[in-house]
């Protein structure tokens, strides 16, 4: 008996080697495109609100040197009908504080880099308030480990199409993988749950916590164009090779060339409502 | 509606041939052509010698001859059966069935053609493959598992975009233009495991045919290829069981004569085979709960009954089910498999009147289920109900009148969302339901003229409705799809409201004309040169974008917004049959203009998309190629050598205001590969011993490779080339097999098959794919951002032994 089960593994592991990976280095001839991520963010609980935009050239994908920035850029935002700079905080960084608009309202970021003029536009998505962190013992079906993980309660608005993105702070750093599970649960619209409550809802399923650690979740209510360019961004992040490869697609965002529609410009300027709730994990 | 208007075109043919009159003082002898276990022989030739005519049985076994008064020798032959030469006296129409004895030959020679000799040079056929299922088990396969679907990649013309990819492509067509029929029955999906292994069992099968040009006018609903297959249907002498045991599945069928009276053949017989994969039942095993309570199967049944009523009617009823179930533990649950039944009776209206009615119904069905968190079952369905008549009206041995029409009805139900559990906050949703009616009429004659040339001309009429009830979007300036400068990007346009469509109402009525030609021209008793053209129309269209199909594949019909897909193909060649018949050499040359072919947009998100058809961009594709077939069916050594060159091309322009793909250049479809080589060989070296071996070479498939990359959200992010720009390194292998005659009992015979699939252990890129490294290489660990390239090769050498018996 026991030489069967032997052979049977034997058997089994044969099998699951016949699939094998190596890391190859095709030669790419890659492109040189500006990099614009751009946030408004919107408190909606206390109406606070703050512009950062990151700009950067991309570079060719093998390239283990980090993106170049770009440092000498000139960025505003028109918001209420006024034009505001914003200031450059280091490493192609721009901010902007003390802001603050009306849900719906039209916000116009404008870029002026190397004699080209770059502009997007993005109305303020309504949000929804996050009521609060949870924890909970989970043993994911991947990969991660078995443990006590932080997990998200709230109450969609009903009768009111919503898009949500989470994004989930460990000590004060981002979490995210490209897993697969980004597309169903990083992001959500209420399609399916218009009106319903999420309890113990797991946005990011990788990132298990411990005593003492401090979690925080940032809940932003986003509009159906962000949700569908943040889909293309999970789905392309985690496109599995044994389904088929990535779809062919290069994510266009909303920021665009004036002086020449046709330069590819990467990148997005998002305006969110956003409501976040931060967690001292005790587990005893 | 639909069966009143198709028994009345029926009545009017009926009457139309009765009332023909038959041509000279000549008598008809008919009948069928059938093994000594009553299994009726497709393509086997019954000819008079003495007046140089002959024919060749049908897809039912059936031939009929016109001879003048008297006595006639006539010889009956078979690939693999002796020839049986028997005198008949002539003095009215006759029903004269054969049965031919088995040769006694130790192993199968790989036979790809089971035509008459000279039929290479004569028929019309031109771009047709007929396969002996018992032959494809001679080709070494990967795990030893025989499969019809890869052997016919070994073809010229046939490929497929890698190892594991369900389907093939044919002459620069896309997998869902091809239509597989088994018995008739539609397959929707002939994946098992995602690809890597076909639906067909081939213990079941009796013969295959492919068409990929020339395309007969009773076919249709597709562009590129016709795949026909037809089972076996049971033994009608002895009860026989016949099975394998393979290191990924066992197979067993059983066959045998129903109410069989002495020693004549029953009037009845059935046919049951049965296929299972078991890896499953080694994770079983495992202690550890994340292995064993994982599920990951497939299996096949075939069931046929078959029953002789008189000389003029016959019964088949035909059923397929399989399926593959997987399932992760805690995750997902994942289920997809086919069920066709097909019910066909046979009826000789006179000796020269041959009919076949078919009921056909075939379901593809597919599952999704997540059973944790938000828990829900996804179920599809795609289902088709197909009533047809085909009539074979024999005019004379040189002129055969086809013709017969269809109706056909397509439910496309593509998904039903159900909660699972209290827990769930899923919302039950029904996504929208399409409903399709298809009725097709064809007729054609086959005649030969003077003995040179021979003729095929043939016209398929097709009209194409969709069905209420049904509300369809109606768009702002009825375009489905806009483009937006603001984010250079396509997306949905503007609806302005609906229109509705009560339940069975028609709307979006189409009609279309296919003519359909085929010719050859007899130079010289050992070559010919044919030529062909058909018009193929596709209703059916597969929304899908991956490069190979997979179980949650999409398929919607024609409607407003994405139109039929016409393609116009040319083909012409030379046949020529050199030492004697020994080897036969062709060599084919074709265009194919594809009118409507859609892609889809960058970025095209198609799961849970309630409108994966305003996903579409229309254009057009073309294909061309040259077809090398250098074959050998007899003697110790036999086989082919193909070769293929040929592009497969789409051109989507600037469409809705946009850019279109690739800035409406033209680029290379998924499956673009321009040279494809496959040397298959036999050898016997003793009466029990046979070596064979398989030599493929390929060029890499276009690919689309991230050249720059940049970051969001905390991920990398590629920034692709443009379409296909790039390709993966070619392909290439080398596969041996031994198969060795066990000990021969009286009762039981039994062969071993011992395979080595790949046997210099090529690294063949099944994809390369794009990801950034993460902390400690896993998906489950945040990246470092920097990219990596990784190749994934599906095999690389793989043992294999099969042990198979029968009795």
């Amino acid at each position: 008996m026991r030489l069967t089960k032997k052979t049977t593994y034997a058997a089994i592991l044969t099998f699951s080697l016949f699939a094998c990976e190596k890391e190859v280095f095709p030669t790419l001839e890659s492109q040189e495109n500006l990099v614009v991520t751009a946030t408004y963010q919107q408190d909606v609980t206390t109406g606070s609100a703050y512009c950062q935009v990151s700009l950067a050239t991309s570079n060719n994908f093998l390239a283990t040197e980090a993106l170049p920035a770009i440092t000498s850029a000139t960025v505003t935002l028109l918001i209420n009908g006024n034009e505001q700079s914003l200031t450059h905080i280091g490493e192609g960084i721009y901010y902007l504080e003390d802001i603050a608009t009306d849900v719906g309202a039209t916000l116009r970021l404008r870029i002026d880099y190397n004699n080209r003029q770059y502009e997007a536009t993005e109305r303020l998505a309504p949000g929804v308030l996050l009521d609060s962190i949870s924890v909970f013992f989970f043993e994911p079906p991947f990969g991660s480990e078995a443990g006590y993980y932080p997990a998200i309660n709230v109450t969609d608005t009903r009768d009111e199409t919503n898009f949500y993105l989470w994004n989930l702070y460990i000590n004060d750093s981002l979490k995210v993988v490209p897993s697969p599970g980004n597309v169903f649960r990083m992001i959500s619209e209420d399609e399916y749950w218009d009106g319903q409550s999420l309890v113990d809802y797991l946005p990011v399923d990788n990132f298990p916590v411990k005593t003492g650690d401090t979690v925080r979740y940032i809940q932003q209510g986003i509009t159906a164009d962000y949700y569908q360019y943040l889909k293309l961004v999970f789905n392309i992040t985690s496109s599995n090779p044994l389904l088929g490869d990535p779809p062919p697609a290069n994510l266009r965002g909303n920021v665009t060339c004036i002086n020449n529609p046709k330069v590819e410009v990467l990148g997005y300027f998002s305006a969110n409502s956003i409501s976040e709730k931060t967690k001292i994990i005790s587990l005893e | 509606m639909n069966l009143r208007l198709y028994f009345s075109v029926a009545a009017v043919f009926i009457l139309f041939v009765k009332l023909t009159p038959s041509f000279g003082q000549q008598f008809s002898v008919s009948g069928h052509i059938a093994s000594q276990s009553g299994e009726t022989l497709i393509g086997a030739t019954v000819s008079v010698p003495t007046l140089s005519r002959g024919v060749i049985t049908n897809k039912y076994g059936f031939y009929t001859l016109s001879l003048p008064q008297g006595a006639h020798t006539i010889r009956v032959s078979y690939v693999g059966y002796a020839t049986l030469t028997q005198t008949i006296q002539l003095s009215e129409d006759k029903t004269v069935d054969f049965s031919l004895a088995e040769e006694e030959v130790a192993l199968n020679e790989v036979v790809v053609s089971a035509q008459r000799e000279d039929d290479f040079q004569r028929k019309a056929d031109i771009s047709v493959h007929k396969i002996d299922a018992q032959a494809i088990k001679q080709i070494p396969m990967v795990l030893g598992e025989s499969d019809i679907i890869k052997a016919i990649q070994l073809l010229p013309g046939v490929s497929s975009v890698n190892e594991g990819a369900g389907g093939f492509n044919v002459r620069g067509g896309s997998v869902d233009q091809n239509l597989v029929l088994l018995d008739e029955s539609t397959i929707f999906n002939a994946a098992h495991l995602f690809g890597f292994f076909s639906v067909f069992n081939t213990d079941a099968i009796k013969t295959a045919t492919l068409y990929k040009g020339g395309i007969p006018a009773e076919y249709g609903g597709r562009l590129s290829s016709v795949l026909d297959i037809y089972g076996l249907e049971g033994n009608k002498s002895k009860f026989q069981a016949k099975g394998g045991l393979g290191l990924l599945s066992s197979r067993l069928m059983l066959n045998g004569p129903l109410f069989k009276k002495g020693e004549e053949n029953a009037k009845a017989s059935y046919l049951i085979a049965a296929r299972r994969s078991y890896a499953d039942l080694f994770l079983r095993l495992s202690s550890d709960p994340a292995i064993n309570q994982n599920t990951i199967y497939f299996y096949d049944l075939n069931a046929k009954l078959n029953y002789t009523i008189n000389e003029r009617n016959r019964l088949y009823l035909s059923l397929y089910n399989g399926r593959d179930q997987l399932r992760i533990s805690n995750s997902t649950e994942t289920g997809w498999g086919n069920f066709t039944g097909t019910l066909r009776w046979n009826h000789l209206f006179s000796q020269k009147l041959f009919a076949n009615t078919s009921l056909i119904y075939s379901n593809y069905n597919y599952n999704l289920g997540f059973p944790i968190g938000n828990q829900f079952n996804w179920k599809a369905n795609l289902i088709n109900y197909t009533l047809k008549t085909d009539f074979a009206y024999y005019l004379s041995d040189q002129t055969e009148l086809k013709f017969g029409f269809a109706t056909n009805v397509t439910d496309y139900l593509p998904g039903d969302i159900t909660p699972v559990g209290t827990d769930s906050n899923v919302l039950p949703t029904t996504y929208p339901n399409k409903q399709a009616w298809e009725n097709n009429g064809y007729g054609a004659i086959k005649t030969t003229v003077q003995e040179k040339l021979a003729l095929e001309v043939g016209i398929r009429l097709t009209n194409f409705n969709r069905l209420g009830a049904d509300s369809v979007k109606v768009y702002l300036d009825k375009q489905p799809i806009i483009y937006d400068p603001q984010s250079q990007s396509y997306r949905e346009n503007a609806v302005t409201g609906y229109s509705a469509y009560k339940k069975g109402e028609s709307f979006n009525a189409k009609f279309f004309v296919a003519p359909r030609l085929s010719a050859s021209y007899w130079i010289n008793s050992a070559s010919s040169v044919k030529a062909s053209y058909n018009r193929m129309v596709q209703n059916i269209h597969l929304i899908s974008n991956t490069t190979t199909t997979t179980p949650l594949d999409l398929y919607i019909p024609s409607g407003p917004y994405v139109e039929a897909q016409t393609a116009d193909q040319v083909s012409a060649g030379y046949f020529r049959s050199l030492q004697n018949n020994q080897l036969k050499l062709s060599v084919e040359s074709f265009y194919k203009w594809i009118h409507r072919q859609y892609d889809f947009y960058d970025g095209a998100a198609l799961l849970f998309n309630r409108n994966p058809e305003n996903t579409l961009l229309p254009g057009r594709g073309r294909a061309y190629g040259l077809e090398f077939l250098l074959k050998k069916d007899r003697g110790n050594l036999t086989g082919w050598l193909s070769y293929t060159y040929s592009r497969s091309l789409r051109e989507i322009t600037e469409d809705y205001g946009g850019p279109g793909i690739n800035d409406g250049q033209e680029y290379a479809s998924n499956y673009d590969k321009p040279h494809n080589l496959a040397l298959v060989l036999s050898y016997q070296l003793s009466p029990r011993v046979q070596l064979a071996t398989n030599f493929i070479y390929q060029s890499g498939r276009p690919a689309t490779y991230p050249v720059s990359k940049y970051f969001y959200q905390g991920l990398l992010l590629p920034q692709y080339s443009n379409r296909n720009e790039y390709r993966l390194p070619d392909y290439h292998r080398v596969d041996l097999s031994l198969t060795w005659l066990g000990k021969q009992r009286k009762r039981l015979k039994q062969k071993w098959i011992f395979g080595l699939y790949n046997a210099y252990n090529r690294q063949n890129a099944a994809t390369i794919y794009f990801k950034e490294q993460t902390v400690d290489g896993t998906d489950d660990t945040p990246g470092i951002g920097i990219g990596k390239a990784t190749q994934l090769t599906f095999y690389g050498i793989i043992p294999s032994v099969t042990w198979e018996f029968e009795f």
